[in-house]
């Protein structure tokens, strides 16, 4: 991939995960930056579970 | 840009699936919001409108319907009731709104069933969901109806948020799966782009080009596959360019030899009749030498194409080792070499073409004399098992390096290839022999030392149809 390929990447995942953390900041009722901070971390564990599981299936696969 | 891409295909093919499964399932959870929230209403006015109804078929005074009015205004439920013609009675909240009651209301009540319909305010464009319930006389006939309007604009506002709210996770989860929609479809395309332009390359003559392989996987034993196939490919043409000018050298020598003896006679260039005759020697092992090579290229050549028939029956080997220790002795004695052949005694008939068999040996032992300055060269016929016989030629001679034992059964291969045209050979000798032994269902082996010494170890099978 080039470094080009990589930028839109990085650019969709943001767009998603902003989208997403409105979405549930939103949802709270309370509209405030903590919430907003809050929810994107909590986005990110949720995010980065399923890559981290995914991660860990691919390397054993590899190394097999 | 090019859109007719495997990586662009693998892209749409992930969306799609992604797609397919986000949308009914955005449809079903909408759908589970709006039941959930809808059926609270309804269970609250059905409710409400029960309770009411059974107050006023218990005891229908205007004291009870005061109090049902009084009761309503306080909790803001808005109330109609009518008699069984549909005349207003009595109401609650639902001052300057016209109700238009549903042609099939009274009529269902009146068999004591419920009714329910929505009903949007012209002036405010707000929505109700109107819930009736029959107000039964003494005798159980019917006596009217009421009406509980319950306000759905609140839950249809919230359902809205929340529609909105789902549709921005939506449109979120959209891109994350764009992202990773690209970056999986790209890595998982790659090595197949990349084989592409190496086949592309190799196609056009570039046959250094390598697939980079970084997986273990079928893309990965493709990529070697690739790497190997450019490999043979450029062996291949390395090895049928040295044979153009290998044999186009050993057309050319035998030829300039007959072309200039020819023309020495022609001209009577000579000054005794000896050195005529030794003229006419020189141009007879020149046509000969000459007429070998057609003969191997041409038998080479038929054996590859599979139309060379072999003339099989059943062969005394004691009396072509007989034949063969005349001929080899002398030749490795002239060049100061021992020649010693062992065999098994009785040696067993072999099932095999004579003439080809000879032709192996001929060429092994030709091989291993030439290939030798000192010591011996040996050949060893043995009975190894009930149905094979292993004949081994042996030698004590150069060698061949280890990593050239692979190609060495390859056509026009030359191990030394300088000194390979001064020993006279052309390349194709191991070629006939190997292609022979497969004819004969057999098998040739090679082991060698460089300096050390080099030992062809040929099995047969003893009958072979």
């Amino acid at each position: 991939m080039k470094w080009l390929d990589w930028i839109i990447v990085i650019l969709l995942v943001a767009i998603g995960i902003i989208c997403l953390s409105i979405s549930l900041t939103l949802t709270s009722g309370v509209s405030s930056f903590d919430t907003y901070v809050s929810s994107l971390l909590s986005i990110f564990l949720w995010f980065g579970l399923p890559v981290l599981v995914l991660s860990i299936i691919y390397w054993y696969v590899k190394k097999r | 840009m090019k859109v007719n891409r495997i990586d662009v295909k693998l892209g749409l093919t992930m969306m799609t699936v992604f797609l397919l499964v986000f949308l009914p399932f955005g449809f079903v959870i909408n759908q589970v919001f709006s039941d959930f929230y809808y059926s609270k209403v309804r269970q609250e006015a059905q409710k409400v409108s029960f309770n009411y109804a059974k107050i006023l078929t218990d005891n229908r005074s205007d004291v009870s319907l005061r109090m049902i009015e009084m009761v309503s205004e306080i909790s803001q439920n808005k109330l109609v009731i009518t008699n069984s013609q549909g005349q207003l009675i009595s109401h609650a909240g639902v001052t300057g709104m016209m109700i238009t009651l549903p042609e099939d209301a009274l009529p269902t009540l009146s068999n004591g069933d419920t009714v329910e319909f929505e009903y949007t305010e012209p002036n405010s464009n707000k929505r109700y969901l109107i819930l009736g319930q029959p107000i039964l006389n003494e005798d159980s006939s019917f006596f009217g109806g009421l009406f509980v309007l319950s306000s759905i604009e609140d839950v249809r506002q919230s359902l809205q948020t929340v529609r909105g709210l789902f549709m921005l996770s939506g449109i979120g989860g959209f891109f994350l799966a764009l992202a990773f929609t690209v970056v999986a479809s790209r890595k998982l395309s790659a090595p197949l782009v990349e084989m592409e332009r190496a086949t592309r390359s190799i196609a056009k003559g570039n046959l250094e080009t390598q697939v980079v392989v970084r997986s273990q996987d079928e893309a990965g034993s493709l990529g070697n596959a690739i790497n190997d196939l450019s490999g043979e490919l450029k062996r291949y043409r390395d090895s049928r360019s040295e044979f153009f000018a290998s044999i186009s050298h050993e057309l050319k020598t035998p030829v300039s030899y007959l072309k200039g003896y020819a023309e020495v006679l022609k001209e009577k260039l000579y000054q005794t009749e000896e050195e005529k005759e030794q003229y006419l020697s020189i141009i007879e092992h020149e046509a000969t030498r000459l007429s070998h090579l057609i003969s191997d290229l041409f038998d080479l050549s038929k054996m590859e194409e599979g139309k060379f028939d072999l003339h099989k029956e059943w062969v005394n080997l004691s009396e072509m080792l007989e034949r063969l220790n005349l001929k080899y002795s002398m030749i490795a004695n002239k060049k100061g070499l021992g020649f010693k052949i062992k065999s098994d005694d009785p040696i067993p008939l072999l099932f095999a073409d004579q003439k080809r068999l000879e032709e192996i040996f001929t060429n092994l032992l030709d091989n291993a004399i030439r290939h030798t300055d000192v010591g011996d060269v040996t050949l060893l016929v043995t009975k190894t098992h009930e149905s094979t016989i292993r004949m081994t030629i042996k030698d004590t001679g150069h060698g061949i390096p280890e990593k050239e034992l692979p190609f060495i059964f390859e056509r026009f291969y030359r191990v030394e290839k300088s000194r390979s045209r001064q020993f006279g050979g052309t390349g194709l000798g191991l070629a006939i022999v190997s292609k022979l032994v497969e004819l004969h269902n057999g098998q040739i082996e090679v082991e060698s030392k460089e300096g050390k010494g080099t030992q062809f170890k040929l099995t047969f099978p003893i009958t072979t149809g």
